[in-house]
């Protein structure tokens, strides 16, 4: 049953019904007695029935990356229902008091959107793996046997002749792999590989330096690409804290590989690197240190909110933690909305404004906005013209920009860096800024809490012969290039609209926000769309850090250690620091590397990104750097969730760039389907992880991700412990096997072992337990009696493989164990309600220097064209990796996507609630566009587009799957543009044919419907893999234009 | 205002807005039922600002947490409760959340809906326009489904819960009944699973659960529900433990309110004072239980709900 409007009938529709009608008007009378009657009979009532607080168990979402608190109601040792966790402020707002006891808990129950409610299925999907999957065909072909855990274990670590069908091929493992072992080895080299780097070594002298350990090089003559632990490259979709720690304490601090890559770049990318850039501090001469992180608006207090490519009521950064507060906000009258997005979407629907702005032209609207507002002088002036630290707290404000420091102009007119003050003849060393102030140079160092400096905005000058601009001078000019009318016709929409918001964003005060999303950022200029929205234009009105303004996140409760924390996770007897460039060449620089060899690369490089989903597997493809020996692949399918994701499969499928291919996943999926050997992991309502938190939730949180139910994979037994398998068991057997330090007895450098998952992830609860004050003052409670007794009685329908109480109080000790329970039985901790702000701004504060001009990209070149990337926030318009006009061959569509909150990327499909409510998805176009094309409802069309003329999803073995969709046609989006919404369209999940030790399973039909037009998406001419952001590393959805054909 | 009337000349909104009322009115004068027509467009404050009641500030875990202590006086008071269930509609988004808890809360089988969510798209003058409303059994007090079968197989109680007798309201009987309902809110159960046609049906589609005070399992071999009239129960089963339906504590628009109408200082009495309330097939005189907000969020395209119902 689809979404369909219900009819409504006025009157009763058949004869029946209207007799049958008639006839109880009739009877109306003795019916009403009888009503009557059963009222009479009925006893009003006394008591509540009984909760049972034992029949819950509270642990964290993952059906989507919000990871909302949830509640699980198991009932026979099943999980039957999930609600909010009213002690979390993503299913409760506000969340209720930490202290409330666990049976009090009991009936009140927290919101939680329909992915959420169907978890359930996730875990009792009928397609699950549950035995250790091998390959018995080709990659892809889905022929697999069955064989035990400890088998495939040995075969992954001995290597050898492990796929008859293959011909002779011989396999690298993890053993021969494990090249260079002595942490001590690894620093030195590291410390050389830098000087040859600087050009102060060069590789002869390293050799004879190391001659020892040359052989553990991948290629002695390249030493910067480090040792060959680097050739096992760890790749993961959906990751959060806990697991990572412990994932990275193998890949990284003990089987000493430097490749460990996420998948952000198919998210947000350029977001957060853009909030990077936005967040390096200067530091000995450069500026360095940026987190990788970003600002949303405080939602619970904004007046006005521009939601830009931010489809919140339908996904975004999630539905349960800010649609409460949207609506809320909205109905009373406090917040006002405007949104750009070339959808109408749920947003759009309730807001004042939408701008249905064409996709990849924001900043043309960003930029208008600024002229706007500049040419009215309604930015914060007092804000922009503090240049530092004790500038921003005379004014009370608790960050400052480089607005008014100034910038050298290059000879050919581009800006570079900033003018240091011995530059301009004034004391100070290469992190002491300069700034104008009525016409004299001044000079200031930015964290400087004493010496208040201020500067005059808008400069263009010479300063000791050297010409320069101040930040906000280049920022201006750059708004100028071209009218607002210009603009907005660059952008398509409407000038007056334009001015209507930037005159409404400017009479909020700090109230008023800009908050974007994919819409913004996963473009190729995505780095630059971000830098003029949501870093110029907030940063005009100084909102960071206020209530109802742009705020950083309220951090989580130090997990893994700290000053004052009972556990510290990175204790470890021999911890390695990798080295050597990484498979991405992220945070590295091609022009200090042994291979460079001019413009372009062979493939991007990225010193301002990392985490670039869609190049491990290309660059795998390209042996660039260097050609890779095994693939881990975790809770990940990138061949469905990046743009053009068919590109990876010839190199996924090919035996020679990608020898193991081992992946860690809950069914066959579309990428874990081309694997060497599938790892059954366990579902988030089995096993442990750390949220943490999102730039949108101003409070401190730590929800904690626990079992609640148990797993269907076998038992097996590692450093003398029975587990199921899992990807904890995993890691902990390939590091049983290979003896590494860190791990099992000992494993915490004499302060405990690390022999069950447990061991690490109860650490984290204890430390979670100790609060945030380092002096200790936070510590929580013991449970009581009631709550212990309410704890073990939760889990008794767990087997001991999963929870054995003494065993858990084992790992934390007696004096920590009450407290664990405490925190498990509430599902985390969080900061109480109202101490997420204090006065008016925000109690964790992002506090310090925010970048508006940006020197970092201003002094970087671009590996692929060799021109030095600009430092202010600009209009670039959509090009290929090599700054070319892509051509689309007159495609008449901007094919976008969009999310609708019934399904998550890929993971989702499973759970037939959902596909009840909407079976699949569409190609939605405007009417007009849909009456020039003659389609209506429900005419199958074929999505095509010059990089996929045949409109196929090649999978390999002569499988094909065509891009088909159903029309459908609605006046929600700007002509020009057709959308889809992600989710559907599967190939594998169970939506396609799997043999198994010889027994074919029928796939199951609900799950392949629906189309998924990644595979339209341009495939980069020069790269031969997915469109990219070459600056910020986004995986570029928005850019290909399509035909739409009826099929 | 002076602002406002810039913006609507630049735009030309003027002209087009008064022709469209223009025609909301013959619209609505010739009887037409079709969507499109019979719409009041209004763009910007509303016209009639003197009857805006009271905003609504307090936050959805506000609300959950205020309805939930309702909720336990209702249920202690030895009064018999009025349940009434209400409706922000501003607020729904239209995300289906409601839809999926009822199943999970209450099983039902593939098709089988005890609460939907309708989305509608108005194509409204120059603006297109979206509604969301969820729906579930109304509750009527006078319920055309009780008439359509034999007395007492389908009896009002006295809070206010239309209760199926699933001893006797069985096969025709039951089929009788969904088509009797105006908005298709009763389904009949025909005992199938999600999972059964799958490589390996799974164990909570068979789960013990209550309906009307007694244990089901949609397979087990006596207590199933097949041919059986299912709908929702205002969650019946929770409210007796103290425990607000599943559709108004999963909302996550914060869009639904819960509670003992008789009680005069519940929350779900307050909401209603001095709004706009919209109550399905008032012409049919049903009498319902679930009421809707009519309004719109303040600033957004408003539509009367009288665009797709007659009241």
């Amino acid at each position: 049953m689809n979404n369909e409007p219900i009819r409504e009938n006025r009157q009763p529709e058949d004869k029946t019904g209207r007799r049958e009608l008639l006839a109880g008007a009739l009877l109306g009378g003795a019916l009403l007695a009888r009503v009557e009657q059963a009222q009479a009979a009925e006893a009003a009532p006394g008591a509540l029935k009984p909760v049972d607080p034992s029949q819950h168990i509270y642990t964290t979402c993952l059906q989507c990356n919000t990871g909302c608190e949830i509640k699980v109601r198991i009932q026979e040792g099943l999980a039957v229902k999930i609600e909010g966790n009213p002690y979390g402020p993503r299913a409760m707002d506000p969340h209720i008091d930490w202290a409330t006891p666990a049976a009090q808990a009991a009936r009140i129950h927290g919101h939680i959107c329909p992915k959420g409610q169907a978890g359930i299925q996730t875990t009792y999907d009928p397609y699950r793996v549950t035995k250790v999957l091998k390959r018995a065909g080709a990659r892809g072909e889905g022929k697999w046997v069955t064989i035990p855990f400890e088998q495939a274990v040995t075969e992954i670590v001995e290597g050898g002749v492990l796929f008859p069908q293959d011909g002779g091929r011989s396999v690298t493992g993890f053993r021969d792999l494990y090249a260079l072992k002595d942490p001590a080895a690894f620093k030195a080299m590291a410390a050389d590989v830098a000087l040859i780097q600087s050009k102060k070594m060069t590789v002869a002298e390293f050799k004879e330096k190391h001659k020892d350990h040359l052989g553990a090089l991948i290629d002695p003559d390249h030493p910067d690409f480090g040792p060959k632990n680097n050739q096992f490259v760890f790749n993961w979709g959906r990751l959060k804290a806990g697991r990572q720690d412990f994932f990275l304490r193998f890949v990284k601090d003990s089987f000493g590989s430097n490749n460990a890559h996420g998948h952000t770049t198919v998210c947000q990318g350029s977001i957060y690197f853009a909030g990077k850039s936005m967040s390096d501090q200067p530091s000995g001469g450069t500026f360095t240190g940026g987190a990788k992180a970003y600002w949303m608006a405080d939602l619970s207090h904004a007046e006005f909110v521009i939601f830009w490519g931010a489809n919140v009521l339908e996904g975004n950064y999630g539905p349960p933690l800010k649609v409460p507060k949207i609506t809320r906000g909205l109905a009373s009258g406090r917040l006002k909305a405007a949104v750009i997005d070339p959808r109408h979407s749920k947003i759009a629907a309730k807001a004042w404004k939408w701008l249905p702005v064409k996709p990849g032209q924001d900043a043309a609207i960003a930029l208008a906005m600024i002229q706007w507002i500049i040419e009215n002088e309604r930015f914060d002036r007092r804000y922009l013209e503090n240049c530092n630290k004790a500038a921003a707290a005379a004014d009370g404000e608790p960050t400052w920009t480089n607005a008014a420091w100034l910038v050298k102009i290059r000879e050919d007119g581009t800006a570079g860096a900033f003018l240091r003050a011995p530059e301009a003849g004034l004391a100070g060393d290469a992190d002491t800024f300069v700034a104008m102030r009525n016409g004299q140079p001044v000079a200031f160092k930015s964290d400087d809490a004493a010496n208040a400096a201020e500067g005059d905005l808008f400069v263009d000058a010479v300063v000791n012969g050297i010409r320069v601009k101040s930040g906000l001078q280049l920022l201006r000019e750059e708004a100028l290039k071209n009218s607002i009318y210009g603009w907005a016709a660059l952008a398509g929409v409407s000038a007056s609209d334009i001015m209507a918001l930037a005159s409404e964003f400017t009479s909020h005060g700090k109230k008023a926000v800009v908050e974007i999303h994919r819409g913004v950022s996963q473009h190729t200029n995505g780095f630059y769309n971000v830098l003029v929205t949501m870093g110029a234009l907030n940063t005009l009105i100084g909102n960071l850090d206020w209530k109802g303004g742009l705020i950083y996140g309220g951090g989580a409760y130090g997990e893994t250690g700290g000053t004052g924390r009972p556990f510290q996770l990175g204790d470890h007897p021999a911890k390695i620091s990798p080295f050597g460039i990484d498979i991405i060449r992220g945070g590295a620089s091609y022009e200090k590397s042994t291979i460079f060899n001019g413009y372009p690369a062979k493939r991007p490089w990225y010193p301002l990104a990392s985490d670039v989903y869609q190049e491990v597997i290309p660059s795998a493809g390209d042996a660039y750097p260097y050609p890779i020996k095994i693939l881990m692949l975790y809770m990940g399918s990138p061949v469905y969730a990046l743009p053009a994701g068919h590109s990876l499969i010839p190199v996924l499928r090919d035996t020679d760039k990608i020898p193991l291919f081992i992946a860690s996943d809950i069914t066959i999926g579309e990428t874990s389907m081309y694997a060497d050997y599938i790892f059954p992991d366990l579902t988030f309502l089995e096993r442990w992880e750390f949220h943490r938190t999102h730039p949108s939730i101003a409070h401190r949180v730590s929800p904690v991700r626990q079992p609640a139910v148990a797993p269907p994979t076998d038992t097996v037994r590692i450093y003398g412990e029975e587990m199921p398998v899992s990807i904890e068991a995993l890691f902990l057997a390939l590091a049983e096997r290979l003896q590494l330090p860190g791990w099992g007895p000992g494993g915490f450098a004499g302060k405990g072992d690390l022999k069950r998952p447990e061991d690490y992830y109860l650490r984290m609860v204890a430390n979670v337990a100790f609060g945030n004050s380092s002096s200790g003052s936070e510590v929580c409670p013991d449970a009581s009696e009631e709550e212990m007794a309410i704890f073990l009685n939760a889990r008794k329908h767990l087997p001991k493989s999963v929870f054995d109480p003494e065993r858990w109080q084992q790992a934390v000790g007696s004096d920590w164990w009450r407290k664990v329970v405490y925190v498990l039985n509430r599902g985390g901790r969080w900061l109480p309600y109202d101490k997420a702000w204090s006065g008016e701004q925000v109690a964790s504060k992002y506090g310090k220097l925010v970048n508006l001009y940006h020197e970092k990209p201003a002094t970087t070149r671009h590996s692929l064209t060799g021109r030095y990337l600009s430092g202010v926030p600009s209009y670039n318009p959509v090009s290929d990796s090599l700054g070319q006009p892509l051509d689309h061959r007159e495609a008449p569509f901007q094919l976008i996507t969009n999310r609708n909150m019934l399904q998550t990327k890929s993971r989702t499909i499973a759970d037939y609630w959902l596909t009840d409510i909407q079976p699949e998805n569409y190609v939605e176009m405007s009417t007009l566009d849909a009456q020039r094309l003659g389609l209506k409802d429900g005419d199958e069309v074929w999505v095509l587009s010059a990089w996929n003329p045949d409109a196929q999803w090649e999978l390999g073995h002569g499988q094909t799957k065509p891009l088909v969709g159903k029309v459908r046609v609605t006046s929600r989006i700007r002509p020009g543009v057709v959308t889809f919404e992600l989710g559907w369209g599967h190939f594998a999940y169970g939506a396609s044919v799997q043999s198994i030790d010889g027994k074919a399973i029928p796939p199951d039909p609900r799950r392949g419907r629906g189309i998924h037009a990644n595979s339209a998406m341009v495939v980069d001419p020069y790269l031969r893999s997915p469109l990219s952001d070459v600056v910020g590393g986004s995986a570029v959805f928005y850019d290909t234009r399509v035909y739409i054909v009826k099929a | 205002m002076a602002e406002e009337k810039t913006r609507q000349e630049q735009e030309g909104r003027t002209p087009n807005r008064r022709r469209a009322f223009l025609q909301a009115l013959a619209g609505v004068g010739a009887g037409a039922a079709a969507a499109g027509v019979g719409l009041q467009v209004l763009d910007g404050p509303r016209a009639e600002a003197a009857e805006i009641p009271p905003p609504l500030a307090e936050a959805t875990g506000t609300a959950l947490v205020r309805m939930q202590q309702d909720l336990e006086r209702a249920m202690t008071s030895g009064r018999t409760p009025s349940w009434m269930m209400v409706v922000d509609t501003r607020k729904c988004i239209g995300c289906n959340a409601c839809t999926v808890a009822c199943k999970a809360e209450v099983p039902t089988g593939p098709g089988g809906f005890c609460r939907r969510v309708i989305q509608k798209e108005l194509p409204i003058g120059p603006r297109p326009f979206a509604v969301f409303k969820p729906v579930n059994c109304l509750q009527c007090d006078d319920p055309p489904c009780a008439k359509a079968v034999p007395e007492g197989m389908i009896r009002k109680r006295a809070d206010g819960i239309v209760e199926m007798d699933h001893v006797r309201l069985t096969g025709p009987y039951a089929e009788a009944a969904a088509r009797a309902c105006p908005w298709r809110l009763i389904h009949v159960d025909r005992k199938t699973t999600y999972t059964e046609d799958t490589p390996q049906p799974q164990a909570y589609e068979n789960r013990k659960f209550e309906e009307y005070g007694r244990e089901y399992q949609r397979q087990g071999v006596f207590n199933n529900l097949f041919d059986r009239a299912r709908k929702c129960t205002f969650c019946l089963h929770r409210l007796e433990r103290g425990e607000l339906p599943a559709c108004v504590t999963t909302c996550i628009g914060g869009a639904m309110y819960f509670g003992d109408m008789s009680d005069r200082t519940s929350l779900v009495y307050e909401v209603t004072q001095g709004r706009r309330i919209f109550k399905g097939h008032e012409n049919l005189g049903v009498k319902p239980r679930v009421i809707y907000f009519e309004e719109s969020m303040p600033g957004a395209v408003h539509v009367d709900c009288d665009a797709c119902h007659a009241r």
